[in-house]
């Protein structure tokens, strides 16, 4: 266990205890000034990366895509040779404004096209052996809880169970459904009894302070999350599912939540058949939400200390296939929105005349930007030996 | 002229009489309607000119009578802390008089109640056969209140006089009485207003609304209940939850469940609902007043062919107008646009099973809007029956040509592929696709390999999806055998050429499947609430016997207006 | 064989009190209802002892009741039906060791997928949790849950899948430092060709090596059988093993002298789980002060406790479904090790849930599943705060002495409506009613 301990021996007895500077700090609730915070937002189905960043200038594209071709002129500009899809006019405003980094050609060595292993090696960064380690984002976390003592370093933001990239080895991110996920069942009295019930005395054992101080943290996250909540909202979000759960974590942030790891999905790119007004929808839906969310951040001066990574699990074939549709592929190009910490476009634009497999092959590992985002972003020791991607060239 | 000044006097007597009490009004006109004492404000409104009836008959009315004698009401029975009989004598003592008799009495000419939910403030008029018999019962019931709370004598006299009535003030609420008629009011002023509606000859109280009025002159008068609900003034009232559900008459997802007529009622202004009770069972009739349903979408908005009615009874069957093909190829003037998406993501996928088409344009129209649903015991081969065995359901459709039936084959061909895919890709076994004929029509059906002899069969041998096309009539039932015995039934036979909506439920056949499965259900009972096995099956034999007194239950959709029939009949042994 | 800490313990009068009777009913069951208590007391250590053990009225019917739902494919239904099983108080112990079993030969019906499997293996922890630990082991090596969960199917000769091996060794039978990966390798080997068809273990002769292997310093063309037996010859399999015991009967971290000691004891008494255990459960070491409340209850304990304690009645599906909020999924360890346990249950996210599922059981607060039954009033019919107050600890938290503690339960009853509900409210969301 990586927790550092010091064991006693008292009478035969065998006590650990935690470094006292670990069990006697308050437990931090509230996040230091200047902290900063990362937001994952994965894109479930595998998102078609050709018809995102489209480089529409190549023959081969319009060939390739019959139904599917973009045309330039209905692009939002990039550069001279890439466009971004019509639906994403908040990306690309961001864009224009210095505020999106791009990275295309990013994936896997060896691509693998089931949905549950190429999620899995996302979420683990393990790509070579079947995974049974604790998530990217866990292992984040369980270093941000042990070196800073924070109560919810990570949190995962939407139904269903917590995705593997959120298991640590010590920690488990909750799981925010909504914003009365948190909410405690009251009685009356209760709320005093607690105060008295969980205050730090001398002479407890260490679980029973260690039991205390949970209690306290957990009781004190309970109560901000209920203010925060309470809190109205500056900016305007759009009726959607993926805007609303990025409105919970525009007001956590606001709120100086000490969470500084966020995990949420947007579901459906997995279009195999018809996919242009399918794709369309989508991606609408993405950049109406993402643009309302920097929007917010902007409001409440918090906007350069997030930055938004996003990414799916692999793109999607050059070819389109007999159903107007994709079929898994493998590299895509991720986003990162926020400005603070990259801008413009990177990676290796793919040539669509030099395919592997009828693939963009990957020329960024996934696991570079981790580095990155872990080592020069957050400030944390990286999950993986890979080195960072190199934003500067 | 001294002397005729006496006979001067005694002559202007009446005259100075009428002066001095110049409200008392004429006596209510017998076809007075009782809606019409009722202030405007009550947005809930129940009527019942029968209850005198069973008032008179009481515990021995035949049908209360034999659902007290049947095995739920004796279980109900023995969880009353007191007999239903001991219970009238206490109350008759109580009252100094039989309380039925009396309520009858007082009721024979109508029973009405009324509420304002805005002040919650609730009114009750009743109108009796004669002002004698009226004020006989209220003495009784008013000496009653004295004796119980000891005020001998407080309640001899009234305290005010109102339009013509005698008032009592009770706390806040007052009871008055005119001649034959009876108002008790939670507050005082509630019962003015009545009073000073009935004094009125042209009152007309609720009956001033022009639908109120066209309702309650149409209502079914042997109603035990007849009622009105205006439920768009009722909206902002009531809670979240029904709003939603007013809120969601025009998303896809209730017209296309629900259907046009029903979504239609769950958002008019107006609800007009009256029970009839009697030896035969319960009928219910919900009418939607005001609204109108989606046009596009209700029965007969275009021609088409209806499913073939078929003879052999079903445990439940139902004929539903779902026009899908609209859905889509209207969505953007039939829906809002959140719900527009969904479309997109429908397409998408139904061009992956329909091999590119487009799901609305080139699919749906090809099958006719009228939906025949039924669900129908299987028959399962040896060594396939799962231990725990549940009915099947089948869907009746009709195609425009039978040459259409064979994308529907291919893209069921195509589901079960991908469905077996996915289930591969999660470690699980996936179904097996076979083609097998009955008579000339070919059958797709998709089945899981058996089970080694002695695994046990799990519930999923429930499930055979089976999609056959018999003449122009497409076939998807959740087993082959359901599916078989529908193609014979089919053979040869055209569609119908009109349907009306309806629903039919048979209690017996829901009481041989919850019979069936008793076993598995008093184990789940078990494990899921705690209780121990006599008492799991205790509960469900009663639930069994509750079932055996119906005979079955049916809806019916008007085809004429938005307004649903529901009809819960009791068993010929039941209803003896 | 000279005992140590293991000798038994001879309570001078008195000192087999309420808290010590909790304290073993707690350990050895789910700490029993006030009226199991009460006997207990009246019993002393060695009656109850011997009445956990002989384990007679297990609820038959309740058993039985699992048998028409395994059809249903339902997961849901089989963790309510273990649930109900514990919660019926009916044979403590069985569930106890079922329970630690489960723990520590983990396996999780998310790969497994088959509800008749994983009720299967639960029957097996049940029958011979209590007996020959090695028949324990060759059962568990032999259960088809087991081996799918295992990959028993994939491990095939000339194409071996180490992860049974490794996993009997590293986990089940030996613990890190006693093997080499050399063992593993030839262990696999040996296991070769054990696998699952259908719902049954098969041996497929074809698919397994027949070849020489060296394992622990022997060789021979071992099979599965001989592998296993060699594994339980290592003299780390019963230091392994009394680890175990000792972890979930006594605290979390045993001392080496312990181990040493109890697997001695466990040799002598011939493997047999139940004869150990009664030394264990009688001894000094068990009894002592700093053996009680020294563990974090895991949620499944809590609950079970929780409502034993207070006479109440929850539905079991709504019990199982407040111990998977925990993090005690019946029937889904998170992995081949089980569950952590210890502090691991605790963090922000797990302790709103054991606050809200154990005010819900004071407040008898029902939901879709079903009535809650908890008579408070009956229960404590006290109606001043600060008598309320102890009659609460004594009833949840025999021996525990705290002024303060007591004071703050008596202030919650204070102004409430429903004092007793509030005063057990405060108790069972304490801190100090989460140390098992």
């Amino acid at each position: 266990m990586p927790l550092s301990r010091r064991r006693f021996l008292l009478d035969g007895l065998t006590l650990t205890a935690l470094v006292p500077a670990l069990s006697a700090a308050p437990a931090r609730l509230r996040r230091a000034e200047g902290e900063r915070i990362l937001v994952v937002l994965q894109l479930s189905g595998g998102n078609d990366g050709l018809n995102t960043v489209v480089p529409h200038r190549q023959d081969a594209y319009g060939r390739a895509r019959p139904s599917l071709a973009l045309k330039g002129s209905a692009l939002h500009r990039l550069d001279d040779d890439h466009g971004l899809h019509p639906s994403l006019a908040g990306l690309g405003r961001l864009h224009a404004e210095g505020r999106l980094a791009l990275v295309q050609g990013v994936g896997v060595a060896h691509p693998d096209r089931s949905h549950f292993r190429s999620l899995e090696i996302w979420h683990t960064a393990e790509p070579e052996r079947p995974a049974h380690g604790p998530g990217w984002l866990g292992r984040l976390a369980d270093q941000l809880a042990q070196d800073r003592g924070g109560s919810m370093p990570a949190l995962h933001v939407g139904g269903g169970d917590v995705p593997l990239a959120l298991m640590g080895e010590h920690v488990l991110a909750p799981s925010l459904s909504d914003e009365r996920a948190l909410a405690l069942e009251e009685l009356a009295g209760l709320d005093g009894a607690r105060v008295a019930l969980t205050r730090a005395r001398p002479g407890a054992t260490p679980d029973l302070e260690f039991l205390r101080a949970t209690a306290r943290t957990a009781y004190r996250a309970a109560e901000e999350l209920e203010a925060v909540i309470a809190r109205p909202t500056r900016a305007a979000y759009p009726d959607l599912g993926l805007a609303q759960k990025l409105r919970l974590v525009a007001r956590l942030i606001a709120g100086g939540f000490d969470t500084r790891l966020f995990h949420l999905s947007l579901d459906g790119f997995d279009t195999h058949a018809r996919q242009a007004a399918l794709h369309t929808a989508l991606l609408a839906e993405l950049d109406a939400s993402l643009a309302a969310f920097q929007a917010d951040l902007e409001q409440c001066g918090a906007a350069g200390r997030v930055v938004t990574f996003v990414h799916s699990e692999f793109g999607r074939r050059v070819e389109e296939n007999a159903s107007r549709g994709t079929d898994h592929g493998a590299a895509a190009p991720v986003f990162l929105v926020g400005g603070a910490f990259a801008r413009g476009l990177h990676g290796n634009a793919p040539d669509l005349t030099r395919l592997v497999d009828g693939d963009v092959p990957a020329t960024t590992d996934f696991r570079a930007l981790y580095t990155a985002l872990e080592r020069d972003w957050l400030g944390l020791r990286p999950s993986t030996g890979v080195a960072a991607f190199d934003f500067a060239s | 002229m001294n002397r005729s000044l006496p006979l001067v006097a005694f002559l202007l007597l009446p005259v100075a009489l009428a002066w001095a009490r110049p409200d008392d009004p004429e006596p209510l006109a017998p076809e007075r309607a009782l809606a019409s004492l009722v202030p405007a404000r009550c947005l809930v409104y129940a009527e019942s000119t029968t209850l005198a009836g069973w008032c008179e008959e009481g515990l021995e009315h035949p049908l209360v009578a034999r659902l007290l004698a049947s095995a739920p009401g004796q279980a109900l029975l023995a969880r009353l802390p007191l007999a239903p009989a001991e219970a009238l004598a206490q109350a008759d003592a109580w009252l100094g008089a039989p309380l039925l008799d009396e309520l009858a009495r007082v009721s024979t000419q109508g029973l009405a109640f009324a509420l304002d939910p805005r002040t919650q403030e609730s009114l009750v008029i009743a109108r009796g056969r004669s002002a004698d018999e009226v004020e006989a019962a209220l003495e009784h019931a008013l000496d009653a209140l004295e004796r119980q709370f000891g005020w001998p004598g407080a309640l001899d006299r009234p305290q005010h006089r109102w339009s013509g009535a005698d008032v009592w003030i009770l706390g806040e609420g007052a009871v008055a009485r005119r001649d034959e008629l009876l108002v008790l009011a939670s507050r005082a002023e509630l019962a003015r207003a009545a009073l000073e509606l009935a004094a009125e000859a042209e009152g007309r109280g609720l009956l001033a609304g022009a639908e109120f009025a066209a309702a309650h002159a149409a209502r079914d008068r042997e109603a035990l209940v007849w009622s009105w609900l205006a439920l768009e003034e009722l909206e902002p009232l009531a809670d979240a939850g029904f709003r939603e559900l007013r809120s969601a008459g025009r998303t896809p997802a209730m017209q296309g469940v629900f259907g046009a007529r029903l979504a239609a009622l769950a958002e008019a202004p107006f609800l007009a609902a009256s029970a009839r009770l009697d030896g035969q069972g319960l009928a219910l009739d919900l009418h939607g007043v005001g609204g109108a349903p989606v046009a596009a979408l209700t029965p007969g908005a275009r021609p088409a062919d209806v499913p073939a009615t078929l003879a052999t009874p079903c445990g439940a069957e139902a004929l539903l107008y779902r026009d899908y093909a609209r859905f889509f190829t209207e969505r953007s003037a039939l829906f809002p646009p959140e719900a527009l998406p969904a479309f997109a993501e429908a397409i998408t996928n139904g061009a992956l099973f329909f091999e590119g088409q487009d799901l609305g344009e080139e699919v749906l129209p090809h099958l006719s809007p009228w939906l025949r649903v039924l669900v129908r015991e299987p028959e399962f081969a040896s060594g396939l029956r799962p231990e725990i065995p549940l009915p099947a359901a089948a869907l009746v459709a009709v195609l425009d040509a039978p040459e259409a039936g064979a994308e529907w084959q291919a893209a069921f061909q195509t589901i079960v592929s991908i469905a077996n895919v996915d289930q591969a890709q999660k470690g699980q076994r996936g179904m097996r696709l076979a083609l097998e004929r009955e008579g000339e029509v070919d059958l797709s059906i998709a089945r899981f390999s058996a089970p080694r002899p002695g695994e046990g069969v799990d519930l999923r041998y429930n499930l055979e999806p089976t999609l056959a096309v018999a003449g122009r009539h497409l076939v998807l039932a959740s087993h082959a055998s359901l599916a078989r015995a529908l193609v014979r039934e089919l053979a040869g036979r055209a569609p119908d050429g009109e349907g009306r909506e309806f629903l039919r439920l048979s209690a017996g056949a829901l009481g041989s499947v919850l019979r069936e499965n008793l076993a598995t259900l008093v184990a789940k009972k078990q494990v899921e609430e705690g209780l121990e096995r006599a008492q799991a099956e205790a509960e469900l034999r009663l639930l069994l016997e509750a079932l055996a007194l119906f005979d079955g239950l049916e809806l019916a959709l008007d085809p004429a207006r938005s307004a649903l029939r529901l009809e819960l009949a009791l068993t010929p042994e039941a209803a003896r | 064989m000279k005992l140590d800490v293991l000798r038994p313990w001879r309570p001078a009068p008195g000192e087999w009190d309420a808290a010590a009777a909790a304290h073993l009913l707690r350990r050895a069951g789910f700490g029993g209802r006030p009226s199991e208590r009460a006997q207990a007391l009246s019993e002393g250590p060695e009656r109850t002892l011997e009445r956990l053990l002989a384990g007679a009225d297990a609820d038959v019917e309740l058993l039985r009741a699992a048998e028409p739902l395994l059809a249903s494919e339902s997961l849901e239904l089989l963790q309510a039906w273990w649930m109900a099983l514990i919660l019926s108080g009916r044979a403590p112990l069985r569930e106890r060791m079922a329970l630690l079993w489960h723990d520590h030969f983990a396996t999780s019906h998310d790969k497994v997928g088959d509800v008749r499997l994983m009720h299967a293996q639960n029957e097996l922890f049940r029958r011979d949790g209590l007996g020959d630990f090695r028949v324990l082991l060759r059962s568990v090596a032999r259960d088809p849950a087991m081996l799918v969960w295992l990959d028993g199917n994939s491990n095939r000769k000339g194409h071996p899948n180490e992860n049974f091996a490794r996993e009997v060794m590293e986990l089940f039978a030996l613990g890190i430092g006693h093997y080499d990966e050399r063992d593993i390798q030839e262990a696999a080997r040996a296991l070769t060709g054990l696998g699952t068809e259908g719902r049954a273990t098969v041996f497929r002769h074809e698919q397994h090596d027949p070849g020489e292997k060296l394992l622990f310093g022997q060789r021979g063309a071992f099979g599965p059988e001989e592998a296993l037996e060699l594994v339980l010859a290592h003299p780390a399999c019963p230091r392994h093993v009394a680890r175990v015991l000792l972890a979930g009967f006594v605290a979390p971290e045993p001392a080496p002298a312990w181990i040493e000691e109890l697997a001695a004891v466990l040799v002598t008494e011939d493997w047999n789980l139940a004869r150990t255990l009664r030394v264990l459960l009688l001894s000094q070491l068990f009894h002592s002060p700093a053996a009680r409340r020294a563990r974090i209850a895991g949620p499944v304990e809590l609950l079970a406790s929780a409502v034993l304690a207070l006479d109440a009645h929850v539905p079991p599906r709504r019990a199982a479904r407040w111990a998977s909020a925990m993090g005690q999924s019946l029937f889904r360890p998170p992995s081949v090790k089980g569950w952590d346990g210890g502090r691991a249950w605790i963090h922000t996210g797990t302790w709103i849930v054991r606050h809200n599922a154990l005010a819900a059981l004071a407040a008898a607060r029902r939901d879709e599943t079903g009535p809650l039954r908890f008579e408070a009033e009956r229960a404590f019919p006290q109606s001043e705060p600060a008598p309320l107050a102890r009659a609460a600890c004594e009833r949840l938290l025999p021996g525990h002495d705290d002024a303060e503690f007591r004071a703050a339960l008596a202030a919650a009853a204070g102004d409430a409506d429903a004092p007793a509900r509030s005063c057990v409210a405060a108790l069972l969301t304490s801190p100090e009613f989460q140390l098992y």
